[in-house]
């Protein structure tokens, strides 16, 4: 989105394909800022290799069960006995699902859990390997758009306001260049803003098809919105996010997810709410995501030791919109 | 003047221009960049 503006910080994307890549070069002093999963950011925070904090939310909700659509699972129930892939141990999913055994009774053989790469679901679905996943956006839709996948839950029907991943930066960025991490939350909570109550103004940088004879690529001149598409801020976003850069995604797959239903991911109510966090974090402890250094009354960690929220009273930036 | 002193001369003019064109690139390149910058790092999923 940054690129969008032409003053302020320029905010680079960095794509990963594993976590743990990301880990790592955060623990190398290559990353400062990242969205990562909150249940992972908190066992970093705990672990303190590189002292990290929540700085904000990216999103809510995004995250669905996905089943075959020759699959007789009507509801969670159904699924004992069965395999299912989640993004990572130390996720939220994993707890979504734990939580969801307990609610049913299941006892932990009675639905084994794999840890899978998200992007690799949808064809090890398809292939068999197992028989329902538990990912974020797009990788749900990925499988309905295809035709072998069907959403048994979408999150927001079973942990309203669900939280998947969450901005973290370094304790060093903080200290050294606070003004860089309130540009950012600002510009993360107006983005959201502007997704979820915008109008159709396009967004600065993007051209309406046929008002340009420049290619898609050319300097200025890369997001070529299509008559067809709709310009609602969701489908600019999804052009926007589908280039290789970022997602590098098919955009008809992203307008899927931001539109079908709307609701489907959520970009408002990003600020930091101590008794999600601290509900997550009793999670993590029973699963033990601690047990490195386990929480106790000598050794105590909180939503002040992985949550900064000062970043989050600023004076929202307007969006670079264009007048027309 | 040497065969030798010409080609090298003409070795020399050819290092000093390209040095030169380099420099030029580099200076368009970041021209405006004095913008500050931050990596953000992401998976492809939410």
């Amino acid at each position: 989105m940054t690129e969008q503006s032409t003053v302020g910080t320029i905010f680079d994307s960095k794509r990963y394909t594993s976590w743990p890549s990301m880990t790592e070069d955060i623990d190398a002093g290559n990353l400062h800022a990242a969205f990562i999963l909150a249940p992972l950011a908190m066992q970093m925070a705990r672990q303190g290799k590189t002292p990290v904090k929540i700085v904000h939310l990216g999103h809510r909700d995004g995250t669905a069960i996905v089943v075959r659509v020759d699959s007789d699972a009507e509801t969670f129930a159904d699924l004992r006995g069965t395999r299912m892939a989640i993004p990572h141990r130390y996720s939220n999913q994993r707890i979504l699902v734990e939580r969801l055994m307990a609610d049913h009774g299941f006892r932990a053989e009675d639905l084994r859990l794999i840890d899978y790469p998200p992007p690799e679901m949808p064809a090890a679905l398809r292939a068999g390997s197992f028989e329902s996943y538990i990912v974020g956006e797009p990788f749900a839709a990925k499988a309905e758009m295809d035709g072998f996948g069907r959403v048994l839950h979408h999150t927001k029907d079973i942990w309203p306001n669900f939280i998947s991943c969450v901005l973290i930066v370094t304790q060093e960025l903080i200290d050294t260049r606070p003004e860089l991490v309130q540009e950012l939350v600002t510009g993360i909570t107006a983005s959201g803003k502007w997704l979820d109550e915008g109008d159709e103004r396009l967004l600065a940088g993007l051209v309406h098809e046929g008002e340009t004879d420049a290619a898609p690529g050319e300097p200025g001149r890369d997001v070529v919105v299509p008559a067809s598409f709709g310009r609602t801020p969701r489908l600019q976003a999804a052009l926007i996010a589908s280039r290789r850069r970022y997602y590098n995604q098919d955009p008809e797959l992203l307008k899927f997810v931001l539109t079908k239903p709307p609701d489907r991911v959520k970009y408002t109510e990003l600020n930091l709410a101590r008794e999600e966090f601290e509900e997550i974090q009793r999670w993590a402890e029973r699963l033990g995501f601690f047990d490195q250094r386990p929480v106790t009354v000598a050794d105590p960690f909180g939503f002040e030791d992985y949550c900064d929220d000062r970043f989050e009273r600023a004076r929202l930036p307007d969006m670079p919109l264009q007048d027309r | 003047m040497s065969q030798a002193l010409r080609v090298l001369l003409a070795l020399a003019a050819f290092l000093a221009a390209i040095t030169l064109a380099h420099g030029v690139v580099n200076l368009g390149w970041f021209e405006g960049s004095e913008r500050p910058r931050l990596t953000v790092g992401h998976l492809p999923v939410t």
